[in-house]
């Protein structure tokens, strides 16, 4: 008994050093960085129009308003630096800051303390005005939290550039290539964050659909796509052609809920990922015509290129595959996440 | 590769982490949700104890609440109920002088980002009208803030529900019926009025008995036996939920606690006429 349960922890720590702490390509982090802040950069600056008159000295949604719905509940704690503006110019300079941190993150300048900054600002709109929130004001703010806890500045950015540029100085030998890869364990943090949390997403969302009788009369997406308001195109008009609408309304509905149950248990499978990661592509966009919720398909669909491999975004990319750095990796390896076989050394750290 | 510290550490805050997410995820989506995210309501027959008094945990419940984690990510999209459709807002202000100004949440010309701000907002605003006891919170504080910015002296609420139309309207030959602009698919859900009184403080009047075209509410049960129930009666009597609250932020929806297919077509033929709109 004593030795099962010695193996069994001995096999869950190894598991569990190797799932979260194998250093990694931050390649993909980054990328993320990058769509992440153009979406936020989106969301902030479509506040631009209403900003005086929702969140100014005589807004719409006063401190009080805001105050209520945190004292609702002792736990609330909320950061919001609209607590301390007291004018319309401070809101405006408040509003600027935020523009000028959601910059740098994009542009990768002091990436960290910009994606940290960046995230106070966003959830300083959320925490000030919660009934405005949406779907995406859910998604937006975990990925900026989990950027911050990973060098997500280490490519596409100006501190990725400069940082190889002192290397190049101080090491003139050193290959472009391994200059080009920051390998991390944070930056596995962070990934492993993301796809652990967009897994549980996708999991949640499925069970509340499962509640709904249209999910299993597979009406749901008809419902979708009838409402005048929200719907970005009308599709309706296809109802005339007849059953065959019916049952295409019928596949897309129960499409998506089979979707979501094969996302949760066979992300993690690396032959099934790049087919769920396309798919994903046509489900959101579909959904985003058919609702009206681009901004909520967008930020899901960046969250889901935390399944991307290294080796595919460079690949894409045409840039050094990580594969021929192997020689710059670090000592310690990783073994594959589609299942790990024992094996104490691969060359890379894959998802 | 950290050390063993590091590595430690990390673990700890990672346990922590995912322990508050999982419990956020834990929510019941069949409860009332206030706006978001989800209060920790000790006495709610919706959670386990267990699981609220974890939730209320100090630090993670704070933790989670700053970062915007405590969110259950139930986004069912749609029921294809009442609550699931388009909410509109008409807020007539009346000034001092008599002059009268209209503004509608959403706005006419608003579209992308802003538009679905105030859909949200609507959503909150209407769906507590579903609900036998409406919690008028937010509408009064809202119509507060309302009169002290523009001045008005009264505002004129009027909530509007636009319902989608069934497939089988949609491809409906009579133009009356296939048409989702139809006077028929709208109906109101609450008309009242916001007034500062002499300590300035907000309260809200009804206007009578508006048109209130409210679906019968229906608990949990009723959802999934609402399948096999008439088109025209889609009511269990025995099944009641509690108000409903404002959306928690999920995509496109309200409130999960009462679920009714809406009606077809033939429904709308015995309900009230609908009052004639303000000019």
């Amino acid at each position: 008994m004593g030795n099962y349960i010695r193996t069994v922890g001995s096999r869950f720590g190894a598991g569990w050093t190797r799932f979260w702490f194998t250093p990694s390509d931050a390649i993909v982090l980054s990328l993320i960085r990058v769509l992440t802040a153009l979406v936020a950069l989106w969301w902030y600056l479509s506040l631009l129009t209403d900003l005086q008159y929702w969140f100014g000295p005589n807004g719409l949604f006063s401190l009080d308003l805001a105050l209520q719905v945190r004292n609702a509940s002792e736990s609330r704690y909320a950061i919001s630096l609209l607590d301390y503006v007291n004018s319309a110019s401070q809101l405006w300079l408040v509003y600027g800051l935020g523009i000028a941190a959601l910059a740098m993150m994009l542009f990768g300048l002091f990436s960290r303390i910009a994606t940290i900054a960046s995230l106070v600002f966003v959830l300083s709109f959320i925490h000030r005005a919660p009934m405005l929130s949406r779907t995406v004001d859910d998604i937006l703010p975990l990925l900026m939290f989990y950027l911050c806890l990973g060098p997500s500045g280490a490519n596409f950015s100006i501190d990725g550039w400069l940082r190889r540029k002192k290397q190049q100085r101080e090491r003139p030998a050193l290959n472009s290539a391994d200059a080009n890869i920051y390998w991390s364990s944070a930056a596995t943090v962070a990934i492993r964050l993301m796809q652990v949390h967009l897994t549980m997403i996708y999991a949640a969302m499925l069970i509340a659909q499962l509640q709904g009788g249209t999910w299993w009369q597979g009406t749901a997406v008809w419902w979708l796509m009838a409402r005048p308001e929200s719907r970005l195109v009308d599709l309706t008009g296809l109802s005339r052609i007849g059953l065959a609408f019916e049952y295409m309304v019928n596949l897309f509905t129960h499409g998506i809920v089979i979707y979501e149950l094969c996302f949760v248990f066979l992300i993690w499978n690396s032959l099934a990922r790049p087919i769920l990661l396309v798919l994903g592509v046509f489900m959101w966009a579909g959904l985003a015509l058919i609702g009206g919720s681009v901004s909520f398909a967008v930020i899901m669909l960046v969250a889901n290129l935390a399944f991307l491999s290294p080796e595919t975004v460079r690949g894409f990319l045409g840039r050094q595959n990580a594969e021929n750095a192997s020689a710059s990796a670090p000592t310690t390896k990783a073994a594959t996440s589609s299942g790990s076989s024992g094996r104490k050394e691969v060359v890379v750290a894959r998802r | 590769m950290p050390g063993e510290t590091v590595r430690a550490l990390v673990t700890l805050f990672l346990l922590f982490h995912l322990f508050g997410v999982a419990l956020a995820l834990t929510t019941n989506p069949n409860a009332p949700a206030l706006p978001s995210p989800q209060t920790v309501d000790v006495d709610s027959p919706y959670n386990s104890r267990l699981f609220t008094a974890l939730k209320s945990t100090p630090l993670l419940a704070q933790y989670m609440y700053a970062m915007w984690l405590d969110t259950p990510h139930n986004y069912w999209l749609t029921y294809g109920d009442y609550t699931d459709a388009d909410h509109t807002v008409e807020l007539i202000l009346t000034f001092p002088d008599g002059h009268t100004e209209q503004r509608n949440f959403p706005p006419a010309d608003s579209h992308g980002e802003q538009r679905e701000r105030y859909e949200a907002l609507v959503r909150q605003l209407a769906v507590p009208f579903y609900g036998d006891s409406p919690d008028k919170t937010l509408l009064t504080k809202i119509g507060e803030d309302l009169l002290q910015q523009s001045g008005a002296k009264e505002v004129r609420v009027q909530i509007r529900r636009h319902q989608p139309l069934s497939i089988e309207d949609a491809k409906a030959d009579d133009p009356g019926l296939h048409d989702p602009y139809n006077k028929r698919t709208f109906a109101d859900l609450y008309a009242g009025t916001v007034t500062l009184n002499s300590l300035g403080e907000a309260e809200v009047h009804d206007l009578g008995e508006a048109a209130r075209d409210v679906a019968p509410v229906t608990g949990p049960r009723g959802r999934n036996r609402s399948q096999n129930q008439p088109a025209n009666n889609p009511q269990t009597p025995d099944d009641t939920a509690p108000s409903p609250p404002a959306s928690n932020g999920s995509s496109n929806t309200g409130s999960p606690a009462h679920k009714t297919v809406l009606p077809l077509p033939g429904d709308f033929n015995d309900a009230p006429p609908l009052p004639e709109k303000t000019k």
